[in-house]
């Protein structure tokens, strides 16, 4: 019984994905294919299978540059969403971050990163900063500015200095909009490392995907595009899930 | 109003000190010979031969990306659509639309070297970029149809046909359009992003041979111009869903 509904939930959520894969393995078994042209499903899989040592270590490099770059990337969005909060000045930028997070893509300033710091993960790190940055600052200021009146009038009415308001009232409320623009920038920062990584030649999936192709070791390169694939979901489900479990935790 | 103009007067402000710190900070060299002033990035547009090549590039940039974002559009409309009427299809579509936005697009790129060719590669990214932003806004604006409204179509016994197409799809105009608004700047990065994979032309290619031959304005001046045209986008497309707003939202 529980394994039937096991399937039917899985056949619900997955059928479009498996008949994408069904298609691709269709496709190579009828064409033909030599696997340096396209590989089938199947040897892309057992490639991730028998090298799982590599693509880990690769991995590994991918993910905790993503990881680190989208903390403090959102973090220093969030602090300067409170110091807008707090001085007022700065929230004239609001409005023009946000047409930045939806109109300006910051993956065109690989290049320009890589030429002005060098290749190095530094850089990487900046880039995916850079780009957590910018919907992390909208998303929290948005929140700080829908905080409801009473909140002030209480803090007012205890004569809260500044520094009270922002612990008690303005980190607490931009908690759950922090978390929010971290779980939607997670896919994303792992993009932005492997073109990152692509284009300059740095240590990771982006590098074992250029230099796969360039050994025409397509079952290598798909391989690392699926782990990409793999490990961008997984990180998007963590983050969903420490959201979850603190915003509950705080309401 | 008054307000009104002295924040624009104060961004405004904001705007030409930025520019005015840049001039500096490149021309002093704070940030190293790979950050220049920003007269030399336009200084490269004086020069004619430049100005052809930029010519020639943003229209196949922008030509490709049209391409592109109508094909993107389409697809997502189709499978909204269909995840909206056949609700057995809802959950796995969802799967497969976040699992294709999850997957770095560069690493479709041989892929669709392969499938499409070098020269569409550039738009089949652009169309993969595009289709989630739109697909998400679509299904979710159909799902969340009014209550009231629904309830009304109910009462008055309208048939499921008759309430999809008289509440439901205008309903969801707006939300639709606001998904192209988002969709129509990753349409253009897709095709950026493709054009790295060996197109002939675009704007992708001279980001590219600019960074290999270290020609540092050129560089600059091909992203100031690929944000333009993202923007650009964006633009348009804000005016058309402020249009489709007035005319659809309720």
């Amino acid at each position: 019984m529980l394994t039937l509904s096991i399937l039917r939930y899985s056949f619900s959520h997955l059928w479009a994905l498996a008949l994408l894969f069904l298609i691709w393995q269709a496709y190579v078994t009828i064409q033909d294919f030599n696997s340096i042209v396209l590989p089938s499903p199947t040897r892309v899989f057992g490639s991730i299978f028998f090298e799982l040592d590599i693509y880990a270590a690769k991995t590994w490099k991918t993910l905790w540059v993503s990881i680190l770059g989208l903390l403090l990337g959102s973090f220093i969005g969030a602090a300067f969403a409170i110091l807008g909060w707090v001085s007022v000045v700065a929230s004239g930028m609001v409005s023009i971050s946000a047409i930045v997070v939806r109109s300006v893509p910051i993956v065109v300033f690989v290049p320009i990163l890589a030429a002005m710091m060098g290749y190095t993960t530094t850089m990487v790190i900046t880039l995916v900063a850079l780009m957590s940055f910018f919907p992390s600052f909208v998303m929290v200021s948005s929140g700080l500015s829908s905080l409801p009146p009473a909140a002030h009038d209480v803090a007012q009415v205890y004569g809260a200095t500044k520094l009270r308001k922002l612990l008690y009232i303005a980190l607490p409320a931009s908690l759950p909009n922090l978390l929010a623009s971290i779980r939607l920038s997670a896919s994303r920062a792992i993009l932005a490392t492997m073109v990152a990584e692509f284009l300059t030649g740095i240590d990771g999936l982006g590098t074992l995907f250029l230099l796969a192709r360039a050994d025409l070791d397509s079952e290598v390169a798909l391989g690392a595009a699926l782990v990409a694939a793999a490990a961008a979901l997984a990180l998007y489900y963590v983050a969903d899930i420490i959201e979850t479990s603190i915003v509950e935790r705080l309401s | 109003m008054a307000v009104d103009r002295f924040s624009v007067l104060f961004r405004l402000l904001g705007a030409v000190s930025i520019l005015v710190l840049w001039e500096i900070a490149g021309r002093q060299g704070w940030l190293g010979t790979s950050f220049p002033p920003l007269s030399e990035i336009f200084g490269v547009f004086e020069n004619a031969t430049s100005r052809r090549l930029f010519a020639r590039a943003v229209s196949a940039t922008l030509y490709a990306s049209a391409i592109a974002f109508v094909i993107g559009a389409l697809f997502a409309l189709v499978l909204a659509l269909l995840s909206f009427t056949q609700p057995w299809s809802e959950r796995g579509l969802d799967t497969m639309a976040s699992s294709l936005y999850a997957v770095p697009t560069i690493s479709f790129g041989p892929v669709f070297i392969l499938l499409a060719g070098p020269a569409n590669t550039a738009i089949v990214l652009g169309a993969l970029s595009t289709f989630f932003p739109i697909y998400v806004a679509l299904t979710s604006a159909l799902r969340f149809a009014p209550r009231g409204y629904d309830d009304l179509a109910t009462v008055v016994g309208a048939s499921r046909q008759k309430s999809f197409f008289l509440l439901k799809l205008p309903h969801a105009v707006p939300a639709f359009v606001d998904g192209l608004r988002m969709g129509a700047p990753a349409a253009v990065l897709g095709v950026i992003l493709g054009e790295w994979f060996g197109a002939s032309r675009g704007l992708g290619i001279v980001i590219i041979s600019s960074l290999q031959n270290v020609r540092i304005s050129q560089l600059w001046a091909a992203a100031c111009l690929s944000i333009a045209c993202t923007f650009g986008a964006y633009v348009l497309l804000t005016v058309i869903y402020r249009a489709a707003y007035r005319r659809f939202a309720w």
